[in-house]
């Protein structure tokens, strides 16, 4: 008999690089994107490889944190960082990284039960449940980080950091097809893997994670007229070109990209969908601040709207699904923690609901690019099934 | 809000005040002019727009020496080839050669307007050049503040809204609403905490171009309907009676109710693991229960 060209499945080493897990979706290699409640969002964490891209808010306040969270994140978990913006000095931001809480996790643990000291009499079968947490936590997977307090600068300076500023971008040729700027960032970057053995192509011995972030690209700091040419008539290119270079490069390297991009600077809603196909991940930061929406009632405890535009299918075709699309985020000291909207109890006694006129659009948008939703995770809850406790028959 | 930006009170380094024909701004560009005198070691005032000298003439003399003067009025586009400021020249190097410039002395900036700029030249570019003039390290001396002027009928939404992006703080001057004042402003702060201010003020301008009568005018519509404050009281009328005494109560959680068993039955079930179920079977009078094994027959 002819030997067969059917080889035995070798089940594929799992790489062990620090700070990373694989998913328990799709095996993809994930990092934590130094937010726990958006690493259970995506599915896990960012997957190695892919572009996260976060359209900022009007003024751009929660954009950075995000970058903020991402470059602490690998600051804490030793990977390599490579940072950029124009309109601040990168070394700014380096400087004004947040200091991580160590002990989070258990603090977190032992709270609720002290809150819950009282003695059930009616319902005495839950007493000893845990009390139900809606962002399940990961212990050992992303910091929390106390954003009153910045990180030691012993510590940042363990991380090796690279920055590209202002300063560093005004080199690059104008002919060509893109934005100077851009052209020397993808440059930058393409060199940076290629020294720092982040390429896949390269057998390496101990393989580490670059992590990339980019501050508020498309600014008119990087010289983009709100996504037009200088004539205010045709689109230009130079951005959607730079993303899907970016991406092909980060395809065959072991790195992460975060990319703010201030989406409410461009006027063609085409040219903002087009940025938001080349990337994997987009997600829509919407700030109440200097907004209606912060006296709003429903929206009393929360700082912003966390919208979901595109979530990444990775050597699939569906992607993870969270139970709900509607998301909000809460600024605390210690923590910045993005929630299911809910709406508040109605505490009044009067049937009459007065608020309910003054509020028409309490939903926020639903997912507003088309996705395949081929298949939807059947959600069973640990919490319904803890609860189905012997039941008596009468 | 106004009156803390121009005394300095409030910091904000890139402010921009948007006017109109109707509702010009350069008073109020005067006031910020003259209070920076006072506050900083040297003044640079770039002057684009034909009739902004006349913003000089408001500095008293003993402050004016502070006061550096770039005009653009003689050659604007460089026509003359002479080294005078042009549409087409880097602002940021015409100041340090005209300036003393060092890390110690306190530098402002008042541009009157950047209009021109803004028609001449890509948007970006005056975007990028503000952001520059109004970055300490770049311009070797510890700038205060950028103060711009920018007549908002003469460019189209989205140039502004570079603009706007750019700077911290956004004036744009209204019609005003109040029969005591002259002047009605719409102020955008972007506060170094990021927090957001949006007010709208009146005010006037005295002869010293000095702030006065600062009034915020209060949105009129209050988006939360006022509640009724004498809530009726349902169980106040009643025919039977809702309240319980304290005797009652105590009574009531004497009550033993179903299914609370005895402290140790209690006990046993909390004590399980969490998840694991266990039957209780508390068969009643009416109930059959079959003794026999009903997969007797089976062979398994």
């Amino acid at each position: 008999m002819a030997a067969t060209s059917f080889q035995r499945k070798t089940r594929a080493k799992n790489l062990q690089i620090a700070g990373s897990k694989p998913s328990l979706y799709n095996n993809q290699l994930l990092i934590s994107s130094g937010i726990p409640s958006l690493d259970s969002i995506l599915g896990g964490g960012l997957a190695v490889g892919s572009v996260l891209l976060v359209e900022e808010d009007n003024f751009g306040n929660y954009g950075r944190l995000l970058l903020k969270y991402f470059c602490a994140e690998a600051v804490m978990t030793g990977h390599s960082l490579l940072l950029s913006s124009a309109d601040q000095s990168p070394d700014q931001i380096i400087k004004e990284l947040p200091a991580p809480i160590i002990d989070d996790p258990g603090s977190v643990v032992t709270r609720p039960e002290e809150e819950g000291s009282e003695k059930m009499s009616i319902a005495w079968r839950y007493q000893h449940l845990p009390k139900f947490q809606s962002n399940p936590t990961t212990v050992k997977f992303g910091h929390y980080y106390d954003l009153t307090k910045v990180m030691d600068p012993a510590l940042v300076n363990s991380c090796d950091c690279s920055c590209v500023g202002q300063t560093d971008l005004l080199d690059g040729d104008l002919n060509g097809v893109m934005n100077p700027k851009y052209r020397c960032l993808l440059k930058t970057i393409k060199e940076k893997i290629d020294r720092g053995g982040f390429s896949t192509a390269k057998v390496q011995e101990k393989r580490n994670i670059l992590r990339i972030g980019i501050h508020s690209l498309g600014s008119p700091q990087w010289g983009e007229n709100g996504g037009f040419c200088e004539n205010h008539e045709d689109l230009d290119y130079s951005l959607p070109r730079f993303l899907l270079a970016l991406r092909s490069i980060l395809r065959t390297a072991f790195g992460v990209c975060i990319i703010t991009i201030p989406t409410h600077l461009f006027k063609s809603a085409t040219f903002v969908s087009r940025l938001e196909r080349l990337c994997d991940t987009v997600v829509h930061l919407e700030s109440f601040a200097g907004s209606d929406k912060e006296k709003n009632p429903a929206y009393k405890e929360y700082h912003g709207l966390f919208h979901i535009r595109q979530l990444p299918r990775l050597n699939s075709l569906t992607s993870h699904m969270p139970d709900t699309l509607d998301f909000a985020f809460k600024l605390r000291r210690k923590k910045f923690t993005i929630e299911k909207l809910h709406l508040p109890p109605e505490l009044s006694d009067t049937a009459s609901r007065p608020q309910e006129d003054a509020v028409p659009n309490l939903r926020p948008g639903v997912l507003s690019c088309e996705m395949d939703i081929l298949s939807y995770p059947t959600y069973s809850g640990n919490f319904t099934s803890q609860k189905t406790d012997s039941n008596v028959s009468d | 809000m106004l009156g803390d930006l121009v005394k300095g009170r409030e910091k904000s380094t890139l402010t921009l005040i948007e006017d109109s024909v109707e509702e010009p701004g350069r008073g109020l560009l005067s006031c910020f002019l003259l209070s920076l005198c006072q506050r900083v070691d040297e003044v640079h005032v770039l002057t684009f727009d034909p009739k902004s000298q006349s913003m000089l003439d408001v500095v008293p003399a003993g402050t004016n020496t502070k006061i550096v003067h770039h005009n653009c009025q003689h050659d604007m586009l460089n026509w003359k080839e002479s080294s005078e400021l042009c549409l087409d020249s880097d602002l940021a190097k015409v100041i340090k050669a005209k300036g003393n410039l060092n890390r110690d002395r306190k530098v402002a900036l008042v541009i009157d307007s950047l209009s021109a700029l803004l028609l001449f030249r890509p948007v970006p570019y005056t975007c990028q050049t503000l952001h520059k003039l109004s970055d300490s390290d770049a311009m070797g001396a510890s700038v205060e503040q950028v103060v711009a002027l920018v007549h908002h009928d003469l460019h189209d939404n989205s140039s502004l809204t570079l603009v706007e992006h750019t700077v911290s703080t956004v004036i744009r001057t209204w019609p005003t609403q109040s029969p005591g004042h002259e002047f009605c402003c719409n102020t955008l702060h972007k506060k170094i905490s990021g927090k957001i201010v949006r007010i709208k003020e009146h005010f006037n301008i005295s002869d010293q171009f000095e702030i006065e009568n600062i009034t915020e005018l209060k949105t009129v519509i209050d988006s939360t309907p006022q509640q009724p404050t004498s809530q009726v009281d349902p169980a106040a009328n009643l025919t039977f009676n809702l309240s319980l005494t304290d005797q009652e109560k105590k009574a009531r959680s004497q009550v033993k109710l179903p299914y609370t068993y005895d402290q140790k039955r209690i006990e046993a079930t909390l004590n399980k693991s969490v998840g694991e179920g266990k039957i209780f079977y508390q068969p009643d009078e009416a109930d059959d229960f079959d003794e026999e094994d009903p997969d007797d027959d089976l062979d398994v």
